[in-house]
């Protein structure tokens, strides 16, 4: 038990000094023997609560109880293979663009640590303003990632902001490229673990409801303005 | 310790925000048993109501968010709606209706923390002050208005306030397709579900749908285009209406296609003052204190003229009654009706007496 309630305390941490841009977190969390462990737990649980924000897309498409908890420790392991590619990204895009040459494991790491903020991903279920929560911890996730890159390279932050901008590019060109076979493989995963294709979107499900009670749906009104301006 | 009893409430009112949309999805989701659709259920009429002779309008009433169940609703509002039931013959007016709840289950039925709402319910109707727990009743309910205002969860959440809704007219008798007319009145919270299910009901019911709400806090709805009236009536000294205004950007005045500002565009949105009435305290929509002068009635007299005078000028019912406007004698008339005399404003003569509010609104 008390190992249990250390175990969180430690966690608690290192969440905590990630999201208060902690600058020598990076530097501390090298020095922990098993700050790799603490890290990679972050990102499952980051992975999970994020899918508890975005939860509705399982509701609206009617997955079962037991699909839903499958999907959620199924988000927790995507969370970590997306991170460790993201990182790999980065770290390509570090080594042409800088001098230094740190290790891959200290890049993924601090690539890890950025999703911290998403522990918080479950707020994102807050009604009305949960569309505001998203924004705010990618944003945060995004800053803490710029920040750990510039103490890791030793560089300014506009080519911090480069090398995690090169590396979005570099994502998406594989998830478009040779990526796609891996994100097919994904998707087929992700559809026999929820049991559906989630096809079902909520603004799809209101124009659906909406015409099949005779009310005319419109798109104009709710796509360009969503959720913000009801 | 202080400090640690704070982000203590701080977490706990974020994770009852975040738990606020499971109930609507998981009702829908089918994970608390298969859904009943009312439009193709048979429904039992209740016995009393099968002896009545049939109504030519139904007023559905949905409750402020200090409601605890269908059954329960503050004794001041019960008030009102029996005043409300007097002055409208012919017509049968709805209460038992939980519009923060897609099962019409009450937080005293079969929930986690019944006992809560059943002690808090206790309290009130021993006439206790509830102080700071009001703000717990209160917070639950207002989540689920804001559920209902979100474009991620309202359709689900609206679509079971609906089907509640159906189900409670037919229990009392209404038969759907039959074209008869409904008028939800939505109170302070109730104005938002009454707007999110007319999205639906304006068109299961296929009859003529109208809304009139008190000191509603409501977003703008799909709803408003489906209604073939809203009346919006607002206390002027009401701090809630003016802040729904301003937290959903649909309704201002600048989204000029959005569902509201259509149908306001349309001349389907009628917003009266209806006098200087407060959300809460003793100048409330349902306080019987004296107005001040130059008023001669009470602030429930106040709001419940405006809504007879809302149903009268859709000639939903005839009313004889002369002196309306807050009660305001002929001679001095409310500021709302100023160079008019109260008597002109004879239903049958000259229903729309809001139109000219509305023209003089819109102008503004």
């Amino acid at each position: 038990m008390a190992n249990i309630v250390e175990f969180v305390r430690v966690l608690w941490a290192i969440v905590w000094n990630a999201m208060a841009l902690n600058p020598r977190l990076a530097q501390e969390v090298y020095q922990y023997p098993q700050a790799f462990w603490y890290i990679l737990t972050i990102v499952f649980i980051s992975g999970i609560s994020l899918l508890i924000g975005q939860s509705v897309i399982l509701f609206v498409n009617r997955v079962s109880p037991q699909r839903f908890l499958l999907s959620l420790v199924m988000s927790g392991f995507m969370q970590i293979v997306s991170i460790i590619l993201w990182a790999t990204v980065v770290f390509l895009a570090g080594d042409i663009l800088f001098s230094a040459r740190p290790r891959f494991v200290d890049v993924l790491n601090i690539v890890m640590l950025s999703t911290a903020p998403f522990v918080f991903g479950f707020l994102v279920l807050i009604p009305y303003a949960g569309m505001f929560v998203y924004r705010l911890l990618n944003a945060w996730s995004f800053i803490i990632a710029v920040g750990a890159i510039r103490f890791t390279y030793n560089v300014g932050w506009g080519n911090a902001l480069l090398a995690v901008g090169l590396g979005w590019i570099f994502a998406y060109l594989l998830t478009i490229t040779v990526g796609r076979p891996v994100i097919a493989l994904r998707n087929r995963i992700a559809r026999q673990v929820v049991g559906t294709s989630l096809d079902a979107r909520p603004k799809e499900i209101l124009n659906a409801l909406m015409q099949q009670a005779g009310t005319p749906s419109d798109p104009a009104d709710s796509n360009k303005k969503g959720g913000s301006e009801r | 310790m202080i400090e640690l009893l704070f982000v203590g409430l701080v977490m706990l009112l974020l994770l009852s925000a975040a738990t606020a949309p499971l109930e609507s999805l998981g009702w829908y989701a089918g994970w608390f048993g298969e859904r009943q659709d009312a439009r193709s259920t048979e429904i039992t009429v209740a016995p009393e109501v099968a002896e009545r002779p049939p109504a030519k309008h139904y007023i559905v009433y949905l409750s402020g968010i200090g409601a605890i169940d269908p059954d329960t609703i503050p004794a001041e509002e019960v008030r009102f709606l029996d005043r409300v039931d007097d002055r409208t013959p012919g017509s049968y007016l709805i209460r038992d209706i939980f519009p923060y709840s897609v099962t019409n289950v009450g937080m005293t039925s079969n929930r986690l923390f019944s006992r809560l709402w059943d002690w808090l319910l206790n309290l009130r109707e021993a006439g206790r002050k509830l102080g700071a727990l009001v703000f717990v009743l209160n917070i639950r309910n207002m989540f689920q208005v804001a559920v209902s205002s979100d474009t991620r969860y309202g359709p689900i959440y609206n679509l079971g306030v609906t089907n509640e809704i159906l189900i409670a007219l037919q229990r009392h008798g209404y038969v759907l397709g039959s074209n008869v007319p409904v008028t939800l009145l939505g109170w302070s919270g109730g104005g938002q579900v009454s707007m999110g299910t007319a999205t639906f009901l304006g068109n299961y019911i296929k009859g003529d749908l109208r809304i009139i709400t008190l000191g509603g806090v409501m977003a703008s709805e799909a709803g408003a285009l489906a209604t073939r009236k809203i009346y919006q009536l607002d206390g002027g000294k009401d701090p809630l209406v003016k802040f729904g205004a301003l937290i959903f950007p649909g309704r201002w005045p600048l989204y000029k296609t959005s569902y509201y500002n259509r149908a306001r565009a349309m001349g389907r949105i009628v917003r009266k003052d209806i006098g200087p009435l407060t959300h809460t305290g003793s100048t409330n929509y349902f306080a019987d204190t004296p107005m001040p002068a130059p008023y001669t009635t009470t602030y429930a007299e106040c709001a419940l003229d405006a809504v007879i005078e809302a149903i009268v000028a859709e000639k939903m019912i005839f009313d004889s009654t002369e002196d309306r406007a807050c009660g305001t004698s002929s001679a001095n008339p409310a500021p709302m009706l100023r160079g008019r005399q109260s008597q002109d404003v004879s239903p049958m003569v000259e229903p729309n007496i809001f139109d000219d509010m509305l023209t003089h609104n819109d102008r503004q």
